[in-house]
């Protein structure tokens, strides 16, 4: 049975796809065997992960509607299939935007992935969702069918600017919608060890936040940072870079993380 | 209260400068809603665009929008009014030649539109088509206008009402979307 995880992050701007797309890449470079569903209009994950949102016929939004199951709608990339790092995309483009207006008077409407996904849970390791940064009803649909939340967060001043609100929101879908949902843990993203800042504000979050702050840190790579105009995760793109090689370990962190689950 | 916003509703590909969408817009004032990938419609995408457009206004102050909509803009209407809140922020609707997403040649082309949203309208509203279009036969028309509670009128033999049909700005149509700017079902 997979275990589902929400990348997400109030704040815009911060890594949440490339953390999506990478993760994803680097749990099927250690043997896992995932999923990856872009729960974002604009489709950055979709196509990160080398499927262009513009030529595919189904999408995650026909999935929320309940025109296509998990099963017709997921693609696999030849590009990531010829990097060694396959995993399924259930993709996203602008069509899902209509998804808010159109599920507002549907029952159950915050639960149709969670539904949906239950048909093909077998088949993966791993599920990750990539949530827009708004509250909307797409993203609690990635809440209420997730296990947990991984954070992605850079190491500075206004870091925690978001977080309130995001740690708001999971306690209420925790209270209300699915008792399973917890943050599995801060992901230090684009990180810069020579910025004293970044590192002072990397300390105090593993003193606050302890373990729930992973071990890996994302170096700032221009090579992660390059890779989407190519179509790649990074972790495709340059497997020798740095930024690369921490995704890998990340994934490998991870994998220890969920035996514990 | 002035007269109501006119918001107009191309269809796939959008309007040229002939259409007479596009000169209503130029004689008075009616505004486009610009949709971000006119030659690749996606129904969801359209939808959000609509509301987004349609929430941006005061109704207080603005009243009620207008709709003008041709071809593919007509089922953008019947779709977003099966699902909107919102609705109240359109006073009526003129639907000019509804194409038929539901058969298989037009079905292929607009692959997310079908099929073809058949919830009466909370709204006045006339459909306008004609009995000679391309991609809906004239039965088919009515049978979306008996659906959608909407008056119907027949154009004539005149092709998709598009700018190749020689309407020019066309004042029969514009008499139809006057009277529902007035706030009445026209008969």
């Amino acid at each position: 049975m997979a275990k589902i995880f929400c990348i997400a992050n109030q704040k815009g701007g911060v890594g949440k796809t490339t953390t999506t797309v990478n993760l994803a890449a680097g749990l099927a470079k250690v043997g896992q065997r995932v999923l990856m569903i872009d729960l974002d209009p604009q489709g950055n994950a979709t196509m990160g992960s080398g499927v262009d949102k513009r030529k595919l016929e189904l999408t995650v939004y026909d999935v929320l509607l309940e025109s296509a199951s998990i099963a017709e709608a997921r693609v696999t990339s030849q590009k990531l299939i010829d990097g060694g790092c396959s995993y399924d995309v259930l993709g996203a483009n602008r069509e899902l935007a209509g998804a808010e207006v159109e599920l507002v008077e549907v029952e159950r409407r915050e639960k149709r992935l969670k539904l949906a996904l239950a048909a093909v849970a077998d088949n993966y390791d791993f599920v990750l969702i990539d949530c827009p940064p708004s509250l909307s009803m797409l993203t609690l649909n990635g809440l209420c069918c997730a296990h947990g939340v991984i954070v992605p967060m850079q190491c500075e001043y206004f870091a925690l600017e978001g977080l309130t609100d995001l740690v708001n929101t999971i306690k209420q879908v925790h209270a209300n919608l699915n008792k399973e949902l917890a943050i599995i843990g801060l992901l230090r993203v684009m990180f810069d060890p020579r910025i004293t800042l970044q590192q002072n504000v990397s300390d105090q979050l593993k003193t606050h936040f302890g373990d729930k702050v992973f071990d890996t840190v994302i170096p700032r790579n221009v090579r992660l940072a390059e890779a989407p105009s190519y179509g790649l995760p990074g972790v495709v793109f340059d497997p020798a870079s740095k930024g690369a090689q921490a995704f890998v370990a990340f994934a490998e962190e991870m994998v220890q993380r969920i035996k514990g689950m | 209260m002035t007269a109501p916003l006119v918001l107009t509703l191309p269809g796939w590909q959008n309007s040229g400068p002939d259409h007479w969408q596009s000169l209503w817009e130029d004689t008075h004032g009616y505004q486009r809603v610009e949709q971000h990938d006119w030659m690749r419609p996606l129904r969801g995408d359209w939808i959000a665009r609509l509301e987004d457009v349609l929430l941006s206004r005061n109704i207080n102050t603005d009243g009620p929008a207008v709709l003008a909509a041709h071809s593919l803009g007509c089922l953008l209407v019947a779709a977003w009014a099966a699902h909107s809140r919102n609705t109240r922020l359109v006073k009526g609707a003129l639907l000019v030649a509804p194409p038929d997403v539901d058969r298989e040649e037009v079905r292929q082309m607009l692959t997310s539109w079908a099929p073809v949203p058949m919830h009466k309208l909370p709204f006045p509203s006339v459909v306008m088509a004609s009995s000679r279009d391309p991609y809906c036969r004239p039965e088919r028309a009515r049978e979306f206008a008996a659906a959608w509670g909407s008056d119907y009128i027949d154009a004539g033999p005149r092709g998709h009402l598009n700018s190749d049909s020689g309407l020019g700005d066309w004042p029969q149509a514009h008499d139809s979307l006057l009277v529902l700017m007035n706030g009445s079902q026209p008969h």
